[in-house]
């Protein structure tokens, strides 16, 4: 083998480890399609108030795919969150931050109701 | 003992093998966290409440933080206010701006558009509206922001206090947009301000660090609602050097991000768009920024590799010209977008003739240590007239330099500020610096008026903490 191939087979080998790593690391049921992403960006809780704190506070990162939060409606994302850490421990994560979230999720007047009503709405469930 | 041909062909040979197997060996069990990094938040003080900034560098903790529903309400608890007060937006400053022990005040319930005149494409928002949010009330009434940032969870009222920015020589930052705002005085006053009411206030309470008082909300200036073409390319470095002045006037919004180790950059154009749209795609810088980490922290000690490995990568990309994205959409879902990694971050705005030589010795320096890995920043700005506007004596290009939240931060002092300031750089308000009131005001020709205006406003310092007390010469406590 002539030290050419050689040459080429190892930066081959380089451009298949960085190809490798910037592969999108979310290949699973938790991708939201493109409905998902569209429905996020229009889905607004009935009750005005909580429509208020939802567009001012939730919004920015949870219409947002790139944000990488769980998308709003998009259950998918949420029934596993709910079933594995209980509503008291994401609203817990809420009041404390949590990743990215900052402490009381961008709504330091927010009650643990609405928070709870909130989450709600953002896991699916309609009517909040 | 006699030593063959051979045998020192074997010894070599072995040798050659031994010692990168050492330096991989070595570099592999490097733990890059910084030794003080504490990712616990502290308890808050009976009573009090916990505050943390996005990036997690700096905890506060309020006696309170307040979020008024009104400005009536505002007004009063500033009036009878006894203690310090520190305004707070989305926090995502990474410096220490709002942190305080005593009251906080939070204005994201004032929010929302609160009237808009289509035909003369101006706005009246809550200062509290998030940038995103705001962006999409325009759009629904058929306007736009001309420019974002490239983040959009900030208010309003945060983004203008620190002169946030976006990208584009033609395009002005953010606060430029501002015919008038409402502030609410330290001492509990209402006062609406514009250009013409009162310019020398005008000129200050733009970019203010919320040191003047609170603001409330604010007039805009809009455009028609627009679309746009966003195009990357992967590029290599010197060729985006050499070209980074005529790209961006080629450009209604040019930007590229160094990185670091790899000889390429990452270039990105946004030009008008009209016709069909196809929508954004998701963002994949998260997936490039942990590629760039797992290439350090496998490749760190071996700088050849680590740019052999991604320059064989890009040679893999199907586009000829390196355009790995090429996609349209409405402006405000281009302009932005969202920041997961955590890192910490310095900027600071050079006249536009010294960016390309700076931007050389800035990374020469952050590459003279094989430990960097984070992408650097590099966007142009146009002029506008505030006084503590670091674009507001012409266009400036904007460099900035981060590394990861959980590591070490020297490399921003050390070695990329002083480049900075020598060639006549301007810190970005809510970004890292180290710069106090005397190396301002020879920086900017009206920091003495600003410092007067404030001390007159605020004359026993209620709106000063440790950091706007160091920027404004003044003792803290006092």
């Amino acid at each position: 083998m002539s030290p050419k191939i050689i040459i080429l087979l190892i930066l081959l080998s380089f451009a298949g480890l960085v190809a490798f790593l910037v592969l999108p690391s979310r290949f699973d049921a938790l991708t939201p399609s493109a409905a998902d992403i569209a429905a996020a960006q229009e889905l607004r809780p009935n009750n005005p108030a909580l429509a208020a704190i939802y567009e001012r506070s939730c919004f920015s990162c949870h219409a947002d795919v790139d944000a990488q939060a769980p998308l709003t409606g998009h259950r998918a994302a949420w029934v596993p969150r709910l079933k594995a850490r209980s509503m008291e421990r994401l609203v817990a994560s809420v009041q404390g931050g949590y990743q990215a979230m900052p402490p009381m999720g961008f709504c330091p007047d927010c009650t643990e109701i609405e928070f709870r009503a909130l989450i709600a709405f953002m896991a699916g469930e309609v009517g909040q | 003992m006699t030593i063959t041909r051979r045998k020192a062909l074997a010894l070599g040979a072995g040798a050659a093998l031994a010692v990168p197997a050492v330096q991989q060996t070595r570099w592999l069990t490097k733990d890059f966290t910084r030794a003080d990094f504490d990712p616990t938040l502290p308890q808050a003080p009976a009573g009090h409440r916990l505050w943390r900034n996005w990036s997690g560098f700096y905890t506060a903790t309020p006696q309170e933080i307040f979020s008024p529903e009104s400005e009536a309400e505002l007004a009063e608890k500033l009036a009878g206010w006894q203690g310090r007060v520190r305004p707070v937006g989305s926090g995502h400053s990474f410096i220490d701006l709002v942190p305080t022990d005593d009251l906080m005040v939070d204005v994201s319930r004032l929010s929302g558009l609160y009237s808009v005149d289509v035909e003369a494409k101006t706005a009246v928002f809550g200062a509290g509206t998030r940038l995103r949010q705001a962006a999409m009330l325009a759009d629904a009434e058929g306007l736009a922001f001309p420019n974002l940032p490239d983040i959009d969870v900030q208010t309003l009222a945060g983004s203008y206090a620190t002169a946030t920015h976006g990208t584009g020589r033609e395009m002005t930052a953010l606060h430029d947009r501002v015919l008038g705002f409402r502030l609410i005085t330290p001492a509990g006053e209402i006062r609406d301000v514009t250009r013409d009411s009162d310019p020398a206030f005008f000129a200050a309470g733009r970019v203010s660090l919320g040191a003047l008082g609170v603001i409330t909300q604010f007039t805009l200036k809009l455009v028609d609602r627009f679309a746009l073409r966003r195009q990357v390319y992967l590029l290599p470095m010197d060729e985006t050097f050499d070209t980074m002045l005529e790209r961006a006037r080629q450009h209604h919004y040019f930007e590229f991000y160094v990185l670091p180790h790899t000889g390429h950059c990452a270039v990105i154009t946004h030009d008008l768009h009209e016709g069909p749209i196809e929508g954004r795609q998701p963002s994949r810088d998260e997936d490039f920024i942990g590629a760039f980490k797992t290439m350090r922290d496998v490749l760190g000690w071996w700088p050849w590799a680590r740019r052999k490995a991604f320059e064989a990568y890009v040679t893999t990309q199907d586009d000829a010209n390196g355009r790995v994205e090429d996609e349209t959409d409405i402006s405000w879902k281009l302009l932005a977008t969202s920041r997961i990694t955590k890192m910490n971050e310095m900027e600071y705005h050079l006249p536009e003739a010294n960016g390309e030589v700076a931007l050389r010795e800035v990374v020469a320096a952050m590459e003279s240590r094989a430990d960097t890995f984070f992408p650097m920043e590099v966007r142009f700005t146009g002029q506008d007239d505030a006084w503590l506007s670091p674009f507001n004596d012409g266009v400036r290009c904007s460099i900035a330099v981060h590394t990861a939240a959980n590591e070490a931060y020297d490399t921003l002092f050390d070695l990329a500020e002083p480049v900075l300031r020598r060639h006549g750089g301007r810190p970005h308000w809510g970004k890292l610096h180290s710069l106090g009131a005397e190396d301002l005001a020879a920086l900017y020709p009206r920091y003495d008026d600003f410092l007067a205006l404030r001390a007159a406003m605020d004359p026993t310092g209620k709106f000063l903490n440790t950091r706007t007390a160091k920027l404004f010469g003044q003792p803290f406590p006092s």
